[in-house]
């Protein structure tokens, strides 16, 4: 690679430092402190080593658990806190590098800004070294902040500069990755939607392994399985931090960052500016019936989305619903098991556990694609429909249709992705199952409620609001809450606390309860809606 | 009825006020001109007549039926084209032609066909892909293959080539020949210059000035230049005349239209050898208008000075 090729990488860098001023300054610190608060929150709730051990043992010892948490690394409150958080962190961390390195390559391009620098003296590289330059830059300060967070709260000073790395290394891994996605799509929606659904893949990947490691009650380790060494996401797990500080794996990290830059250039000098390394193909001259309605278009701009959380979504049921029996026995041949509280004795009950646990994060898809429709007001692209014989209500309405029956959709495929059980074990019953998934629908529509009713009344709040709210339900909620100790009335916020447990008869009280309020403010936000201008 | 009528239409951005009582008609058949500077109000006003957005006060009618309340029945006998055109970058340029159509209420097929041979429009390709131009030629392909009586454009021809302006202008006047009603916003003089029957001068949120071009240039100068035998004198006494320029026997200017009787009569005693008259153009209609904000400038500059 010649030299020239990077000219200018200086410049670009300043100057996307420049635009990322408060983005970076809200992120970076933001990370930081969330992670100083929770560790802070722990630390006053476990106050002896027997607590660490009963949550440790309670948690670690669950295999569905270990899926979403990583594997515990020995008795100290260090280590408790990676187990427990630390993979929320990396999902954030890592989203952090690849929505930093589109923004910056694929986005440029998008809006031209490219060309306008490419025209100067820059080199065709440069755009591409400055955007991961900066996202390096901004991982390694987030890891220094996370270790000094961790520091603050008290915690031994090796542990937490390991554990500060091994997140932000994450952050710099699928800053990699997303290097090369920029080249391969040719939107920067594109290039976000195929880094993320590599981070899905790495993060199901090491979920596995842990799953299928094993506890050790003794020392409260989990030794993995070996597809952890296969994901970004096991590796940051395997430096155990707190409690063996592997360092040399951070040698995983730096030779995949390597390649996977060296790779974004190898593409980038292979394609034209403005290309995709996936070309776009053509489509048809005319318009199929199908399209042609408010519903059609939203149904063809909302299908992709809904597509790769139905296959994604089936593939983790089928994995769980396909390790029941597997798991039940590594339970330790106990008859009874605790999920998140909850006592049960059967493998059947234990299936339907697994799906309430998964079911709430449905909830990311309903705000994706809600913010996909709201997304076209501010792209302009309401206007050319709302110019026709379409009203704002059948516009929006057509919109909301799409993503409540995706929803709906996405559950239903969560259970019968589980009912893969029911194939080994045939005591477990599918409707039981698809009912343990459909019951987090009506959560999952006040917050999507909550959504349409800020749009309508305060549309520039509206992806700010529709996150935030997500967010807190899932921390507050049965997800995070009860580890935390939350007062109940705090945990009551959260619309999946009302979800009746598995364990519980069906009551029909918070169901309606729920389906009432989400229409309530369903019919607020259209109504407002209706009436307000454009905000573009 | 007038197809459209504004009376007193007041718009506010927070405290800014984007529109201060505008005011206007557009007769069935007609096809208005609609010009003023960017940030004039000129989008503003065509958005208010689409329901996109709410008024502050006023009146804004479309074939007799308030804009806002009744947007969508509106819009079944109505197309449009903004002036950024925006589409879906998935979406091919003939798949959004037919989905806008069809969501106004039918499409012309035959005309469709005709229009994108006119256009020289590629329907096969993705949205994302077109050029900024290329994106303007399928809203206006969709827009003039619609069976509409009320045609709005807004800025048309920012995008496209001279060639292609061409054949837009050539569709604005089959428009007209079928009786239908325009409203076409521009700053490109020239279009509205050919196209349109009368003409809305639109500044600082308010019509400065309303009328046909004929009634319009009453208010204006007329550009001459002419050549006598003896050498031409006393030309600096009049008032209304400007941009004077004498040399020996030849001489050009600008003359206010009340005064021109009097300034011809006093020229021809050096006796005529040729004589130039050239009604204003827009252009310089255009720059009348807007002369007294430039002196404007210039005075504040001058007290800043002093």
């Amino acid at each position: 690679m010649k030299t020239s090729a990077f000219l200018g990488t200086g410049t670009l860098t300043m100057l996307a430092l420049k635009r990322d001023k408060i983005r970076l300054t809200l992120w970076i610190p933001g990370i930081a402190l969330l992670l100083g608060f929770m560790a802070a929150a722990f630390g006053e709730m476990l106050t002896s080593d027997q607590d660490i051990i009963y949550m440790a043992t309670a948690h670690g010892g669950n295999p569905v658990m270990r899926i979403f948490l990583g594997p515990i690394s020995g008795v100290s409150l260090g280590g408790f806190l990676m187990f427990r958080l630390s993979t929320m962190f990396a999902v954030i961390i890592a989203f952090f590098g690849i929505l930093t390195v589109t923004r910056h390559t694929r986005h440029n391009e998008e809006t031209g800004c490219e060309e306008l620098t490419g025209s100067t003296v820059v080199g065709r590289h440069a755009g591409l070294l400055a955007a991961i330059i900066l996202a390096t830059a901004g991982n390694i300060l987030l890891a220094v902040l996370l270790a000094l967070a961790f520091i603050i709260n008290g915690h031994p000073v090796d542990g937490s500069l390991a554990a500060g790395a091994a997140l932000g290394a994450v952050g710099i891994a699928f800053a990699g990755v997303a290097a090369i996605t920029a080249q391969l799509a040719e939107t920067t929606r594109g290039a976000n939607g195929l880094a993320g659904l590599a981070m899905g893949a790495a993060f199901l990947v090491s979920g596995v392994g842990n799953m299928l490691g094993d506890f050790n009650p003794a020392t409260i380790t989990i030794t993995s399985a070996w597809p952890v060494w296969l994901s970004p996401f096991g590796w940051y797990q395997q430096i155990h931090s707190f409690y063996q500080n592997n360092w040399w794996v951070m040698l995983l990290f730096a030779a995949f960052f390597v390649f996977t830059v060296q790779a974004a250039f190898a593409l980038n000098s292979r394609r034209d500016v403005g290309m995709g390394i996936i070309p776009a193909r053509k489509g048809p001259a005319v318009a199929s019936p199908g399209l042609l309605s408010p519903l059609g278009l939203a149904w063809r701009l909302q299908r992709n989305i809904l597509m790769v959380w139905a296959i994604a979504t089936v593939v983790f049921g089928a994995v769980l619903g396909g390790a029941t029996t597997e798991l039940a026995e590594r339970m330790g041949g106990m008859e009874r098991a605790e999920v998140l509280g909850d006592i049960f004795d059967m493998s059947e009950t234990f299936a339907m556990a697994m799906v309430a646990i998964l079911g709430p994060f449905v909830v990311f898809y309903t705000v994706q694609a809600f913010l996909r429709a709201v997304s076209e007001e501010a792209n302009g692209l309401t206007e050319p429909i709302l110019a026709t014989a379409v009203t704002r209500l059948k516009w929006f309405l057509s919109h909301i249709t799409c993503f409540v029956l995706g929803t709906l959709a996405i559950l239903l495929a969560l259970g019968l992705g589980a009912a893969v059980a029911s194939i080994i074990e045939p005591d477990i019953r599918v409707l039981k199952l698809l009912e343990a998934a459909m019951i987090q629908a009506p959560a999952i529509l006040v917050l999507a409620g909550l959504a349409i009713a800020i749009f309508g009344l305060a549309p520039r709040w509206s992806p700010t609001g529709a996150w935030a709210t997500l967010i807190v339900s899932i921390l507050v909620g049965p997800f995070f809450g009860p580890a935390l100790d939350l007062p109940l009335w705090v945990q009551n916020i959260s619309p999946f606390t009302h979800v009746p447990a598995v364990t519980e008869p069906v009551s029909a009280t918070p169901i309606i309860a729920m389906l009432l309020i989400a229409a309530a403010l369903t019919a607020i936000g259209l109504l407002a809606y209706s009436r307000r201008s454009m905000i573009t | 009825m007038p197809v459209i009528e504004v009376n007193n239409l007041v718009k506010f951005y927070g405290k800014f006020q984007a529109l201060d009582g505008v005011d206007m008609e557009v007769a069935k058949g007609e096809v208005l001109g609609f010009i003023g500077p960017n940030g004039a109000g000129k989008t503003t006003t065509i958005r208010i007549l689409l329901g996109l957005l709410r008024k502050n006060a006023g009146t804004t009618n479309i074939f007799g039926k308030d804009a806002w309340a009744h947007a969508a029945k509106l819009h079944r006998s109505m197309a449009y084209v903004p002036d950024v055109v925006n589409l879906w970058p998935t979406l091919t340029g003939g798949e959004v032609i037919d989905l806008l159509g069809k969501l106004r209420g039918g499409i012309n097929h035959k005309r469709r066909a005709e229009m994108l041979n006119k256009f020289e429009l590629d329907p096969t390709k993705k949205c994302g892909t077109y050029s900024r131009g290329n994106r303007q030629k399928v809203a206006l392909v969709s827009a003039l293959s619609s069976d509409a009586e009320l045609f709005i454009f807004d800025e048309p021809t920012a995008g496209l080539d001279p060639l292609m302006e061409a054949v837009f202008n050539k569709c604005i006047l089959e428009l007209k020949q079928m009786g239908k009603t325009v409203l076409l916003s521009s700053h490109t003089l020239s279009v509205v210059e050919k196209l349109c029957d009368r003409v809305s001068i639109i500044r600082q949120g308010k019509i400065v000035e309303s009328g046909t071009l004929d009634e319009l240039r009453h208010l204006t100068r007329t550009a001459i230049t002419l050549e006598t035998v003896k050498p031409i004198k006393g030309m600096e006494k009049f008032e209304g005349v400007h941009d004077l320029s004498v040399e020996g026997t030849s001489v050009r200017f600008q003359v206010e239209s009340d005064k021109l009787n009097s300034v011809l009569s006093h020229l021809a005693q050096f006796e005529f050898k040729s004589l130039v008259s050239r009604p204003p153009s827009l252009q310089e209609l255009f720059i009348h208008h807007y002369e007294d904000d430039l002196t404007g400038i210039d005075q504040r500059k001058k007290e800043r000075v002093s």
